[in-house]
Order: C-alpha cells, then sequence, then structure tokens
C-alpha cells in the first residue's frame, strides 16, 4: 500500500464523485450480454494485474453460464475457441487498453459483424470503467482479493454488492 | 474530450465521463507523455525533479500499471501529500482512458 488508508476513492473530491456517477452509469448499461461484458471485465483485470477483480465473477455472467473453464481461455484467447464473438469484443478490449495507437483496419467490420453501434459504445465504455482500477493497482490501494473466488452482483443503480465465495463453482 | 459518437450513443455515461475528465488536473506535460506512450509520438522532457518524477510515474502509469514501482511512487511522495497523490493519479487514469477511448473509438464508430 503506498497511500495511507482514505486518502483515495472517498467521494472527497468532484473527481472522485464524477468517477464513481460514470462507473455506475456505465454498469446500468445492459445492451451487451453478460458473458461478453464479464470476458472484457476479466481480460481488463489480467492486464492491469488487479488481484481483487480477478477474484470475483459477475452474477449475471454466472446466471448465463459463465465457468472458470470460459475465464481460463482469456489469456490466450486468440488461440482459444472462444465464439467470434467474444474474440471480437476481446480485440476491442486489448486496441483501448494495450495498442490503442496502431489498432487492426480490419477491428470496425469484425465489431459489426456481432454488434451494433450502441454495443460497441458501451463496449468502450466498459473498458474505461473496468479499467479505473489502474489508478488503485498504481498504488496498490486496491481492495485486497478474499480467498478463493467471490460473487459480485450489480444493483439497479449500477453499484455492486458482493456475496458468497465460489467454492462450488471452480 | 468524449467522442461524439459515444456521447450520443451513450449520454448519461459519456456526460460524467466529460465532467470527470473536467475535473481532472494533469499536467500539460504529462497529457504529452501519454501521447507518446500511446502514439509514438515525441516525448516530453524537463529538468524539474517533480515533473521528472511526475513523467516516469505517468510513462509507466499508461505502459504496464501493475509494474509501477515502489521508487516511481516515493518519488511523486517526496513532493505531494497522500491527497495530493491520489489526486494526480486519478487525473492520470482521466487522461490516459480519455485518450484510448477517443483513439479508438474513432476507429471503430
Amino acid at each position: 500500500m503506498r497511500v495511507a488508508p482514505g486518502s483515495a476513492r472517498t467521494g472527497r473530491t468532484a473527481l472522485d464523485r464524477a468517477m464513481g456517477e460514470f462507473e455506475r452509469a456505465v454498469v446500468r448499461i445492459r445492451g451487451v450480454d453478460p458473458i461478453t461484458t464479464e470476458l472484457v471485465r476479466l481480460r481488463c483485470a489480467r492486464v492491469h494485474d488487479c488481484r481483487r477483480c480477478r477474484s470475483v465473477r459477475d452474477d449475471a455472467a454466472l446466471q448465463e453460464g459463465f465457468d472458470e473453464a470460459l475465464g481460463a481461455k482469456i489469456d490466450d484467447y486468440e488461440r482459444s475457441d472462444l465464439a467470434p464473438r467474444h474474440k471480437a469484443a476481446l480485440r476491442l478490449a486489448d486496441a483501448m487498453i494495450l495498442t490503442p495507437g496502431a489498432i487492426d483496419p480490419g477491428l470496425r467490420a469484425e465489431l459489426r459483424e456481432h454488434f451494433s453501434s450502441s454495443e460497441i459504445a458501451e463496449l468502450c465504455l466498459d473498458v474505461v470503467k473496468w479499467s479505473v482500477q489502474k489508478a488503485l493497482v498504481a498504488l496498490r490501494i486496491e481492495p485486497p482479493p478474499g480467498d478463493g473466488l467471490i460473487r459480485m452482483h450489480a444493483n439497479p443503480d449500477g453499484s455492486f454488492t458482493f456475496g458468497e465465495p465460489l467454492a462450488d463453482r471452480q | 474530450m468524449v467522442p461524439a459518437a459515444i456521447a450520443r450513443l451513450h449520454p448519461e455515461a459519456a456526460s460524467w465521463l466529460e465532467r470527470a475528465q473536467r475535473e481532472a488536473a494533469a499536467p500539460e506535460l504529462c497529457r504529452q507523455q501519454l501521447l507518446a506512450t500511446l502514439t509514438g509520438a515525441e516525448p516530453p522532457s524537463s529538468d524539474d525533479p517533480l515533473t521528472r518524477a511526475q513523467l516516469a510515474f505517468t510513462e509507466q502509469f499508461a505502459f504496464s500499471v501493475g509494474a509501477i514501482t515502489d521508487e516511481q511512487v516515493e518519488a511523486l511522495r517526496e513532493h505531494m501529500a497522500d491527497g495530493e497523490l491520489w489526486d494526480f493519479v486519478a487525473s492520470i487514469y482521466e487522461l490516459d482512458m480519455g485518450l484510448r477511448l477517443d483513439l479508438v473509438a474513432k476507429a471503430v464508430l
């Protein structure tokens, strides 16, 4: 931990408050299916090395069939058997978090095979939202991971509630 | 700085993102450093110790945030209290992701 507890994300400043409102507004957008969103969230978590984000699983994605076998394909997704739709979403995530200055010219057409304009914009905003952890990771003040995986549930207002362990879903 | 297509398609989220970007207060040289890291543009330089620490932190933040070292953070803490440090890092996040969103949205929307 590189700053004192309470120095960050307390709603202390107008910037903190706007960031929080932005995050909740993005979570309230529900155009993209939960599994695709979860794959993008976990890609951000792994690239940014957010220990907390890697240790939680979205309830809606679990209900739609997300499991750890699917999640294990994220790191090497290009050589995986993930659906073309999921690969396209992960390529968009990588364009934002890894190579924004060298975007594959074919990505636009590929995305449009699987997503509407609104969904593509939503995925872009998801990456911004799920990269907020960069600020926390930079100072190593992200919440510590629990033992094993735990559920997180998106509330109607866009906030999250963290729930029970997922030992039965390993 | 939120791309027009994003603002048109998701106005509420875009409005809050614009608000956050307005509240962010990162030095201009840090914006230039982010552009250099993201696009290969010429990076800025400075002889001022605080600015040099900010630029080094910003470059690492954009390139691989998980690899930021204690020394890079300590170099900032020599000049900033904890609250100021958080405000700086949060501002760099806003600038970093804003530039990324702009570059990518223009290409895919």
